[in-house]
């Protein structure tokens, strides 16, 4: 399923990376410590994080994410969404909470994981 | 939904023995990061994490939580998990991912906590 | 019985001793007594077995199956020093009721005699003794639980004075996030323990818990956390000698955080849960001082008329 698509089932915010929504996610990933993030997520994934500073915009980098979602309407730092505008990183926000975005995520995508 | 059902659901296995798996969780919360997580209405809730240190229970203990499940396959500390057994609320533990574990919650019809609307 | 239960239960079986749970009525034969007298002793008393007394010592065990023997042989004039059981294992009255409880399971047997330190016969022990001296000591531990649960929920009722309060305090090390959160759940377990609502206990320990990681997390050395417990209130009271918060307005934001990133991988110092602390309680009241430290106090009300409604919750 297409990023665009995703975001316009769950109604998220789009705040970086307008131009890359077009990106193929491959499944979702959900963790708040960076080096969960790190060792686990996968390229083509969505992560699901309530973390929103300079540090996950270089992790998703880094480990060729289809975007980050940051839950439960957590800020998003000036110069993490700067910062994704460059990189092409998609940030995307949302006020419901990591449970709820994982669940519905989860059943558009299928048993992916 | 019963304890026993999450842990079927999740493919979960008990990290504490003598689990009452009776216990009934009425709704999830998932998070690695527990300082938001007492804005949201925990009681007999399910929390779902990946934090190994005592603070996942502290947080439990705190709000009244049903139970608590460490996904990922993490290994709560040694003192996570004499705090869980001198608080007595049930540990478990999963392989799969948060997002699985919330996913299949999720479709098995468990709700959202929500954030206290009032304190009252 | 819960699992909490069933564990105190099994403790139990270590802790008591035979002699606490023992029959003491003891009815005795000796070797010459007849079976038939016996048969009349067993009907009578209600009971299955008796201990065989030859010269004071125990000799043996005369029980229903021997009696049965006896009467099968029609020898109901015999003497119980016949067809009693000579081989008899005894407890002493001091080991615990487990060992009983080996005993009856391994060699099949319906009764022990209990023996003094000198070996002298004091006593008789069934299993049934076993479930009701276990049975017992629960429901003593209830009952005293019970009492100290109701003294503690009416600690006020007995101290006299024009204001009387109880005063928790505690230190609160930096970054020890093992220990961290100790003074919340203690002071949590307090006021359950009080008889304080439930409801109220949890916007207390929340609130607790914010401020005293707040501490853990944010201080230059530790600080203090003080509850203050009085009928009318519970008082919370955080202090620390530094850093200080540069601007509390900002640090009011829910998010804003100024948490170092292995903090946050530790799981801590996404916000600073003031704003949580704020919708917790009935009032509070947040002072800083550059370099000289920080000092939170807040106000929730036992009774609901005396605090206004907290209506600014996050």
């Amino acid at each position: 399923m297409k990023l665009h698509e995703i975001v316009e089932t769950l109604a998220l915010t789009v705040r970086a990376g307008r131009r890359s929504l077009d990106t193929e996610v491959t499944g979702g990933y959900a963790a708040d410590l960076l080096s969960c993030a790190m060792a686990g997520a996968e390229p083509g994934n969505l992560w699901l994080t309530l973390q929103g500073h300079l540090n996950v915009v270089a992790v998703a980098t880094l480990n060729e994410l289809a975007g980050v979602i940051v839950t439960e309407g957590k800020p998003v730092s000036p110069d993490a969404l700067a910062k994704a505008d460059e990189e092409g990183l998609p940030i995307l926000t949302t006020t419901l909470g990591t449970f709820e975005v994982a669940g519905r995520l989860w059943a558009l995508l299928g048993a992916t994981r | 939904m019963r304890l026993r059902e999450v842990m079927q659901v999740t493919r979960a296995r008990p990290i504490l023995a003598g689990l009452d798996l009776d216990v009934e969780v009425q709704a999830c919360f998932a998070a690695d990061l527990m300082s938001d997580a007492l804005r949201y209405d925990l009681e007999h809730a399910l929390l779902i994490s990946g934090l190994v240190n005592p603070q996942v229970m502290r947080t439990a203990e705190m709000a009244d939580v049903a139970a608590v499940l460490m996904a990922r396959g993490k290994v709560p500390t040694p003192e996570s998990v004499q705090l869980a057994e001198e608080l007595g609320i049930p540990l478990l533990g999963t392989d799969i991912t948060m997002y699985e574990t919330c996913g299949r919650l999720y479709a098995a019809g468990l709700p959202s906590c929500a954030p206290h609307s009032s304190q009252e | 019985m819960s699992p909490t239960e069933v564990l105190k239960a099994q403790e139990l079986v270590y802790e008591l001793r035979i002699g606490d749970i023992m029959s003491r009525r003891l009815v005795t034969v000796t070797a010459d007594t007849t079976m038939r007298e016996v048969k009349t002793i067993l009907r009578d008393r209600r009971i299955s077995g008796l201990p065989v007394l030859d010269g004071g010592n125990l000799a043996g065990i005369v029980s229903i199956e021997d009696l049965i023997r006896s009467l099968e042989e029609n020898d109901l004039d015999a003497l119980a020093g016949q067809y009693m059981t000579t081989l008899v294992h005894t407890i002493g009255e001091r080991e615990p009721a487990v060992r009983a409880l080996n005993v009856f399971g391994r060699l099949g047997v319906g009764r022990l005699p209990v023996v003094d330190d000198e070996g002298r016969l004091v006593g008789i022990m069934t299993p049934d003794d076993i479930t009701r001296g276990v049975l017992r000591a629960l429901e003593k531990a209830y009952h005293e639980e019970e009492i100290r649960r109701y003294r503690a929920r009416h600690v006020f009722d007995d101290i006299k004075s024009d204001r009387t309060s109880l005063i928790l305090r505690y230190d609160i090390p930096l970054r020890d996030f093992n220990r961290a959160g100790r003074a919340s759940s203690q002071i949590k377990q307090t006021l359950n323990r009080l008889g304080v609502d439930p409801r109220i206990v949890r916007r207390v320990a929340i609130a607790s818990y914010e401020a005293e990681m707040n501490i853990v997390i944010h201080s230059v050395a530790g600080g203090n956390l003080v509850a203050e417990i009085n009928p009318e209130l519970i008082a919370l009271l955080a202090y620390d000698t530094g850093p200080g918060i540069p601007d509390i307005e900002k640090a009011m934001t829910p998010g804003y955080s100024t948490a170092p990133d292995w903090i946050r991988e530790m799981g801590f110092g996404a916000g600073m849960g003031l704003c949580n602390i704020k919708a917790c309680v009935d009032q509070m009241d947040l002072n800083s001082w550059p370099r000289q430290g920080t000092r939170l106090e807040a106000v929730i009300y036992l009774k609901p008329t005396e605090g206004k409604a907290s209506d600014e919750a996050a």
